[in-house]
């Protein structure tokens, strides 16, 4: 399991995390996304990135499945305390509740955070 | 599964609250601040927390903060202590 | 039981290089085999040959290459960490004038590749960073 929980721009941690997801699921493994806290931002429309300067990683998030990476989980409560909509994603994403999230990363062989 | 937290932040609530029975949080570096008895705690607003609570004893010396003024219900643990939580939980949280 | 570590941190800036070597020498008192070191992200100057402490502080670059030489254990820079911030391996550090050896005693640079084998590889992955 992979969780995003902090913003996808602002320092190039977010990429190199990425990068790590998308490495784990070229060596076969099911890797599980999740956003979680202001990581839930990360999946936000409409983010004019080059406004910033920075290099724009929208792209990589929506280009996922073609990496085998398919679960894309986004915690509700943190969507809900931050007047995030489902309208608002810029990709399809689960909507689930803490718990459920909770109990996939009991689930897990490994947690990644950054 | 054990959360390693490493910040004295609102985070460390959250991870408790999040944390089931089974579950072990331990404490390190700036986040041992966080078990010290004192209404900037953030563990002050969790009560009966089911969890196991730990903190590195070496942070913990390392910032001038005795045992006494810690949480009743905190556990410590040395090094070799972190190795074995390490050992006997997983999956591991890093939370940063 | 097989232990990775990662190191997401800078040396100095950030306490995660120092708890991660005692972490280590702990988990290597108490009988553990410690897999692999893989450093990412800002850990990448965990690796910095140059590096040049007071001489009444820790050496942490020196504690890591001593970490290999004493119990073998590989210590990994990413390779793309490591590029974006200076650090280039070795056959790309030659072609690149005046630019001399960084890459501290003990370090080898590769790809991510090597961090996923470890974490497949090993019980326990731990990570340490700011």
């Amino acid at each position: 399991m992979f969780i995003i929980d902090k913003p996808l721009h602002g320092n190039v941690r977010a990429q190199e995390f990425l990068d790590m997801a998308m490495m784990a699921a070229a060596f076969d493994q099911r890797v599980l996304m999740v956003f979680e806290g202001d990581g839930a931002y990360a999946l936000l429309q409409h983010q004019q990135v080059e406004s910033a300067g920075l290099k724009n990683m929208t792209p990589v998030l929506s280009a996922l499945a073609i990496y085998d990476i398919n679960d894309v989980l986004i915690e509700r409560e943190s969507m809900s305390s931050r007047a995030i909509n489902e309208d608002q994603l810029l990709m399809p994403a689960d909507v689930l509740p803490r718990c459920e999230i909770k109990n996939k990363m009991n689930a897990a062989d490994h947690v990644f955070s950054f | 599964m054990l959360f390693i937290i490493n910040k004295n932040s609102a985070e460390i609530a959250s991870c408790i609250a999040k944390a089931s029975t089974d579950d072990v949080v331990l404490l390190i570096e700036d986040a041992v601040f966080a078990v010290v008895e004192c209404d900037a705690s953030p563990i002050v607003q969790i009560s009966g927390s089911a969890s196991a609570i730990y903190a590195l004893s070496a942070d913990l010396q390392a910032r001038g903060i005795g045992e006494d003024a810690c949480y009743k219900h905190i556990k410590f643990v040395d090094y070799l202590g972190f190795v074995e939580l390490v050992v006997n939980n997983n999956p591991i949280r890093s939370v940063f | 039981m097989k232990i990775s570590v990662q190191i997401n941190a800078s040396p100095y800036q950030h306490q995660a290089a120092d708890t991660a070597w005692h972490f280590i020498q702990a988990a290597l008192a108490g009988g553990h085999e410690i897999y692999r070191v893989f450093f990412y992200h800002d850990g990448i100057y965990n690796a910095l040959r140059d590096s040049r402490p007071p001489g009444d502080e820790r050496d942490i670059v020196k504690r890591w290459s001593e970490l290999h030489v004493d119990n073998n254990i590989d210590l990994v820079v990413c390779i793309s960490s490591a590029q974006r911030r200076g650090l280039l391996e070795q056959s790309v550090a030659k072609k690149v004038a005046g630019y001399e050896k960084a890459l501290a005693d003990g370090f080898r640079i590769a790809g991510l590749g090597l961090l996923m084998e470890a974490v497949i590889d090993s019980e326990r992955h731990v990570i340490f960073g700011e």
